[in-house]
């Protein structure tokens, strides 16, 4: 390489700088989850709650449940379960997670009360754990003539949703059937949201605000309208 | 103006290099799996890049699962499993993560050869894959643990790693930055004060040329604009200057500061200097990756934990790959930063090889703050 043009090293150098710059806020999934969500509509037409129900992957599976002690059948003790689904409850109330889940009422996010029913089941003949909760809302919330959006989705990307399943996305409560809801695909990563992404911050606390601005279209989200 | 083009060009080449670590978010992902890479911001405009690689690298990774059971039932299906593991291990390494930039910035810093790097990359992959290999057979397969030890553990082995980047950043900046830079303000005090010591000089200098470079004999043609140490060094003394003209292609390395006429033989020639290598490889390496630990373990829960060990390995050479190809690619870019340092002036080429030394160090030492700033602002 003597005496290259003069504007190939800088070029090179760019194509290094670049690859060096390790990256955006893009870590790849890890894990998979086959997600369910059911969203609560109580008499008086207003969203109560959202239902989920996790299945993680095979691998995750066999990690989370290595080294702890199994039935000859395979099944895990109650306990063990129990503890699993506090610590990962715990875990996904920090601001950072957050659920990975947002209700939006006219732009405004709508605040959670404690989750209940959070419990883990282990299915020995798959080697898949689930993971189901309720979120319920602090307040009910009436969808409103712009609708009610749920969004679920892991800001991380560690996490890759999938509700491909037949009735992934229901609702219910007393009034559910009176309502619709649309699910609608995460679209595919742009060049632009991408950048914002990587301007972000790392301050944990401000993230999940300003990633669900950014990401509005990165969601899984469902769209809860009630004529 | 080309030149002017080019200098631009590179001005914000090494303004991103120094920057690569703008914000290091590591939290800790709620369902307790080590992770690591991600929080990692850096310039946008490549970040869609990064986002094809994500796409592809869990494209490889889901398929895991797969061919462990396919091994497992067929004998012959081994190649998947390897094939597919490699595949992961090179868009891992394309994805963000630490370990790409600290070896390419220890290349840069160091001025290593191309093969050097190259070794380098692929030393501190294997070792990477080795540590988790390790990790899982003592601690999963032997004592039994759980997730939750295993997170400890890893949880360990990144804060060390992330030690050793800062260590290894902070001595860097100190050779490549700060000594370089106290060097010339003594050597143009002595200068200036008395001529006469100009030879002491040269003893005095002779240990700084002792960063590893190596490569001083392959390339001696690119080296020739090193007359600066001669004009530097020659205030008032024609001796001194016959004899650095007579040896600058032995020094091509000094930043523009000092004039070592005698560096220590064994470190301008000769293979790599592995005693300090270790600590590049050791701080990419010691970590880790999640995605060799879940596949170590899912062997294991499978009663085959030779499939893991084979893609774990094979994770670690598609990983060790492609970064040495970075590696190399940073060296080529380091020459072209000298080379283009020449077109302008003697003094500018080593100004110009000074700055690309001193970022790359810097660009370690700030990696390794961010880092370990992170992990520890997480709760360690």
């Amino acid at each position: 390489m003597e005496r290259t043009p003069a504007c190939r090293g800088p070029a090179t150098l760019s194509a290094v700088a670049a690859l060096l710059a390790a990256g955006a806020a893009s870590a790849h999934p890890h894990m998979w989850i086959d997600a369910r969500a059911q969203i609560d509509v109580d008499a008086e037409q207003r969203i109560t709650a959202v239902r989920q129900v996790w299945l993680f992957d095979e691998m995750f599976g066999a990690y989370a449940t290595q080294g702890l002690k199994k039935a000859k059948d395979g099944t895990l003790p109650a306990d063990t379960l129990k503890g699993m689904a506090q610590d990962w409850m715990k875990a996904l109330g920090e601001p950072i997670s957050h659920y990975f889940t947002r209700v939006t009422v006219d732009g405004k996010t709508a605040a959670f009360a404690a989750p209940r029913d959070a419990r883990v089941d282990w299915n020995p003949k798959t080697t898949r754990l689930t993971l189901s909760f309720t979120l319920p809302l602090d307040k009910p919330v009436a969808p409103g003539a712009g609708g009610a959006q749920v969004d679920i989705y892991d800001p991380t990307y560690f996490v890759a949703y999938a509700f491909e399943e037949k009735g992934a996305v229901s609702l219910g409560g007393p009034q559910g059937a009176a309502c619709k809801a649309d699910y609608r695909k995460p679209k595919e990563l742009d060049w632009k949201t991408m950048q914002e992404l990587a301007a972000i911050p790392a301050d944990p606390d401000a993230l999940p605000e300003e990633l669900f601005a950014i990401t509005k279209g990165l969601t899984h989200r469902i769209e809860v309208r009630c004529p | 103006m080309p030149v002017s083009r080019c200098a631009r060009a590179l001005a914000i080449v090494l303004l991103m290099l120094g920057g690569l670590s703008i914000a290091a978010a590591q939290g800790t992902h709620p369902f307790g799996v080590p992770e690591s890479g991600s929080g990692l911001a850096g310039p946008g405009w490549l970040s869609s890049f990064f986002g094809s690689v994500s796409v592809w690298q869990s494209h490889f990774y889901r398929q895991l699962t797969g061919a462990v059971r396919a091994w497992q039932a067929d004998g012959g299906a081994a190649w998947a499993l390897v094939g597919l593991s490699f595949a992961y291990g090179v868009f891992h390494a394309l994805g963000p993560g630490h370990g790409k930039a600290v070896i390419s910035s220890y290349v840069l810093a160091n001025r290593q050869t191309a093969r050097n790097g190259a070794l380098l990359a692929l030393a501190s992959s294997l070792i990477q894959a080795l540590v988790a290999i390790v990790m899982v057979a003592v601690l999963a397969l032997i004592f039994n643990a759980t997730a939750a030890t295993m997170n400890e553990a890893t949880r360990w082995l990144e804060l060390a790693s992330y030690a050793l980047v800062t260590l290894l950043g902070v001595w860097l900046v100190w050779v490549k930055a700060v000594r370089p830079l106290l060097r010339r303000a003594g050597a143009r005090e002595h200068a200036a004060h008395d001529h006469a010591d100009a030879p002491v000089h040269v003893h005095e200098h002779a240990h700084e040329h002792a960063h590893g470079h190596e490569h001083v004999h392959e390339d001696v043609h690119e080296h020739r604009h090193d007359h600066e140490h001669a004009h530097k060094h020659a205030y008032g003394n024609p001796q001194v200057q016959v004899q650095a003209h007579h040896h600058d292609h032995h020094h091509d390395h000094d930043c523009g500061c000092g004039h070592a006429h005698v560096p220590a033989p064994e470190q301008v020639a000769g293979p790599m200097n592995w005693r300090r290598a270790w600590s590049a490889i050791f701080a990419v390496g010691l970590r880790p990756c999640s995605g060799a630990l879940i596949v170590l373990v899912f062997a294991l829960s499978q009663n085959f934990f030779l499939a893991g060990v084979a893609s774990a390995l094979a994770m670690g050479l598609g990983t060790g790959l492609t970064v040495a190809a970075l590696a190399c690619l940073a060296v080529a870019a380091g020459s072209a930063a000298t080379r283009l340092g020449s077109r302008l002036s003697g003094a500018g080429a080593a100004r110009l090889r000074y700055a690309v030394e001193a970022l790359a160090a810097m660009a370690v030492l700030l990696l390794g703050v961010m880092l370990l700033g992170g992990m520890l602002a997480a709760g360690g």
